[in-house]
């Protein structure tokens, strides 16, 4: 009816198909199949299986990351391609081990975007909490092994909103813990890479899926594929003997 | 007796009466001398505080301060907004402010003589500000608290001295307070904090009114506040404009004139009451019978002839004293007394274009005398709180910052009767360094790399303020080619993350040899690894992925030490990639006595 058509009136919503599309693609509905669409896109994780496991395809932004290994799992190797990325400074609290900047220039930091804080216990989730709300830091990665719930409860309330990663690393064994962060992982070595499970994400279930075996990305490993593009021959064992003057005393003792 | 307060003048003390009769008439009453040479020092600290609102401050002793607010109303936002402003952060350092604006200094003062909440205490003399008042204030506080509810007007300005009262004054103590807890009620009322602030429009150097077009600028700047200005303050077109002065100064009191006794009493007699029957006379009259004193302040209020005041002469140092009304023996009590003089010094250094790297906090313990900076001092040495920041500022918000984390660390030796803040680390910091730039949009990351690392070093500032800079601290990595010497350790001073891509590139040596992989973390001490059939173990027999890469040598620092620890000195050293059958990368090395695990990839 050319009457009706020219008439603007204010239709009600029909219920076809494009309206429902354009209805489930609104950002605050979720459809209990689906991943959550996380208000702000994650940052590439550089593992493209881990990136589709993740809401917003990444790792959180202005949230916690709670990472739940033993010190000596490879965390880094997990987030070096992330924060490779990333251009602002990197804050280290309490890492178990000195930093050594060559390895990090190497991997594509300098030294001078690294700052180092060493405090543990209340000091360090002190620590945290500054560096979160004052933010600044492209790059939060803390080692606290004794933070509690209510710990991580603030601090997650502190990196809420701001731009940066925040990644806390925790013992294993608070894995059974109930805790805040709305990202869990648990890694763990594994003899062809690494572990990843994930104990919790926001929206979507399917936390059961096999864990995912990622390979580090070191710049250790590009160095070895280089050397192997080069065929060269794998590394005998080194002579028994011992090299250099047997007189001399150890340096390092 | 140069003041009294209102309990006190209840029970019929007033100024000019001997200390002796005062006492007889109320037995109670605290006393305290009055002090000038700390009146004038807090004076002083005052007009610091004024250079946060302009760069023409003006003392006008005892009690008054200038400042030529004509040219800073834009930056403001306007007259009202200024004054409101002027008035808060007065308030915060602990004076209640009476104010008057006109185009000429006297007729501003004169105004601030009779702002309204001065009237009850017109008449009375009274002492001049300064760290007395403070004190005051405290106890009167502290009073209120277990007594009745304080009167409403518990913020009365104080002001109105006769010269000669106070002449007389400064020598002879002045009644305040009375202590009892019974009198409380009374004490709260004695809170009123003196310090009189007169802010004109005009500058120290009047304008003259021949040339109304000259007298422009502070008309300018006033006419589009005209329509914002609340009833409560004058009338800001009229404020400008010096030939509107007697229709402004017409309804004041004589009173505010500041008249020598006979001379009041004398115009009394001739039936005047108000400053427009005044004007209202001929001045060969006036000149005749009362001199030419009288004519000559008038013409200068009206701005008819210059007067020019000396400008507060900028001190090239700052150090301000506060004295502490009570004795402080919690750190963190000393943080809001700390405030006013952050204040004090953020005005100084607005003044000159500064910022502040480091400034000292000296706590004076108990044992000194009254005026903290007089010389004479004994007992217990003053404790000093350094206060370091990232960069020079001049920050309020960030000076306070800092300034709280150092407070709540601090152990407090002995109880704190007075602070002293010295400004030691000064360089020029030039525009406005107000609050830093809001945090980066949603999707960027680091998107604007100079502010994120400006807030990155104020994160740091505060850690460093708390855990000291032995446990915050940056990286640098050093031409050695040995692993413990190439990472050293470094003074975190603001600049972390602004090295760009270009002075990464610098910052490598440029002979330095195409290196082997080196791992992200360097145990502290190399870890000696067992080995089964010439193969090192660690978890396992240990895969060696490359290698070997030799390291040797370092004789030059052999039983030097660096940053505490032993340098290495000689070493002779192959360097593996070695893989462990759970996956761990690791470094490790040979030497003469062994295998051991010195890093780890990951």
């Amino acid at each position: 009816m050319p009457s009706a058509s020219s008439l603007p009136q204010r239709e009600p919503p029909r219920p076809d198909a494009g309206g429902l599309a354009e209805l489930l693609a609104r950002p605050d509905i979720w459809r209990g199949d689906r991943l959550a669409a996380s208000p702000r896109p994650g940052l590439p994780t550089g593992h493209p299986a881990l990136d589709r496991l993740l809401p917003g395809g990444g790792w959180p932004r202005g949230a916690l990351s709670e990472f739940l290994a033993t010190p000596e799992v490879g965390v880094t190797g997990l987030l070096a391609p992330a924060l490779a990325a990333l251009a602002g400074p990197l804050l280290f609290v309490n890492p178990p081990w000195p930093l050594h900047a060559p390895g990090w220039q190497a991997a594509g930091f300098a030294a001078g975007r690294l700052a180092v804080v060493e405090a543990n216990g209340k000091e360090g989730a002190w620590a945290c909490e500054v560096a979160l709300e004052e933010g600044g830091f492209a790059a939060l990665l803390a080692w606290l092994p004794d933070i509690d719930a209510k710990g991580l409860r603030r601090l997650q309330l502190a990196a809420a909103g701001q731009p940066g990663l925040a990644c806390i690393l925790r013992p294993p064994a608070r894995a059974r813990e109930p805790s805040p962060a709305p990202l869990r992982l648990s890694l763990e070595n594994a003899p062809r890479g690494l572990r990843v499970r994930l104990l919790k994400r926001r929206g979507g279930d399917g936390l059961a899926e096999q864990p995912l075996i990622l390979t580090p990305a070191l710049a250790v490993t590009a160095l070895l594929e280089r050397d192997r593009a080069l065929a060269l021959p794998a590394l005998p064992l080194p002579a028994p003997g011992r090299p250099g003057a047997a007189a001399r005393t150890p340096a390092h003792a | 007796m140069v003041a009294a307060n209102g309990p006190a003048r209840e029970r019929g003390i007033h100024p000019g009466m001997g200390l002796a009769s005062a006492w007889g008439l109320a037995p109670e009453l605290a006393v305290h001398e009055r002090d000038p040479a700390a009146e004038s020092a807090a004076l002083a600290g005052l007009a610091c505080w004024g250079f946060n609102f302009t760069p023409q401050v003006c003392l006008d002793p005892p009690a008054g301060l200038l400042l030529e607010i004509g040219g800073c109303l834009r930056l403001f936002g306007g007259l009202e907004a200024l004054v409101s402003q002027v008035a808060e952060q007065a308030r915060r350092q602990g004076y209640t402010l009476a104010w008057g604006l006109a185009p000429t200094p006297l007729a501003a003062r004169w105004q601030a003589n009779v702002a309204p909440w001065l009237e009850p205490l017109a008449e009375e003399g009274e002492s001049g500000a300064g760290q007395q008042d403070v004190q005051e204030g405290k106890e009167a506080a502290a009073a209120s608290a277990i007594g009745k509810p304080t009167p409403p007007a518990t913020a009365r300005q104080q002001r109105g001295q006769p010269p000669a009262a106070l002449a007389g004054g400064a020598s002879r103590p002045i009644a305040t307070a009375t202590r009892s807890a019974a009198d409380s009620n009374a004490a709260a009322q004695t809170a009123s904090r003196k310090g009189v602030g007169s802010t004109g429009p005009s500058l120290a150097t009047p304008i003259p009114p021949a040339s109304p077009a000259t007298a422009a600028p502070g008309a300018d700047a006033l006419d589009p506040a005209d329509s914002t200005i609340p009833g409560d303050l004058p009338d800001a077109g009229a404020l400008g404009d010096p030939r509107n002065l007697p229709r402004l100064l017409a309804p004041l009191p004589l009173d505010c004139l500041e008249l020598p006794p006979a001379q009041a009493r004398r115009l009394g007699n001739f039936g005047l009451r108000r400053v427009g029957d005044l004007l209202a006379l001929p001045r060969s009259g006036l000149n005749q019978r009362l001199g030419l004193g009288l004519t000559t302040q008038l013409a200068r209020a009206l701005g008819e002839i210059p007067d020019s005041r000396p400008r507060f002469p900028y001190p090239e140092t700052f150090r301000q004293g506060l004295e502490l009304p009570a004795r402080v023996e919690d750190a963190g009590a000393l943080r809001f007394a700390a405030r006013r003089l952050l204040q004090q010094l953020q005005g100084w250094l607005a003044r000159r274009s500064g910022g502040i790297s480091r400034c000292t906090l000296e706590l004076h313990h108990e044992q000194y005398g009254p005026a903290i900076l007089r010389q004479g001092r004994r007992g217990r040495p003053p404790t000093l709180l350094v206060l370091g920041f990232a960069g020079l500022t001049r920050d309020g918000a960030r000076l306070e910052r800092v300034l709280a984390e150092r407070l709540a660390q601090l152990p407090l030796a002995a109880p704190v009767e007075a602070l002293c803040l010295v400004a030691d680390q000064i360089g020029e910091l030039p525009g406005q360094d107000q609050a830093l730039p809001g945090q980066g949009s949603d999707g960027a990351l680091a998107d604007d790399p100079p502010a994120s690392a400006q807030r990155a070093a104020l994160t740091l500032e505060r850690l460093k303020a708390r855990l000291g800079d032995a446990r915050v601290y940056g990286l640098t990595h050093v031409a050695d080619h040995r692993p413990e010497q190439a990472t050293r350790k470094r003074p975190l001073d603001g600049d972390l993350a602004l090295a760009t891509p270009e002075k990464q590139a610098t910052s490598q040596s440029p002979g330095a040899p195409p290196q082997g992989p080196r791992p992200l973390w360097l145990l502290e001490h190399p870890q000696a690894l067992g080995e089964t059939q010439g193969r090192p173990r660690h978890g396992g027999p240990l895969q060696l992925l490359a290698g070997p890469e030799r390291i040797e040598s370092g004789w030059w620092d052999e039983g030097e030490s660096s940053d505490g620890l032993p340098a290495p000195g000689d070493l002779r050293r192959d360097y593996f990639v070695a893989r462990n059958p759970a996956g761990e990368w690791l470094w490790v090395f040979r030497d003469e006595t062994g295998w051991f695990l010195h890093g780890r990839f990951a």
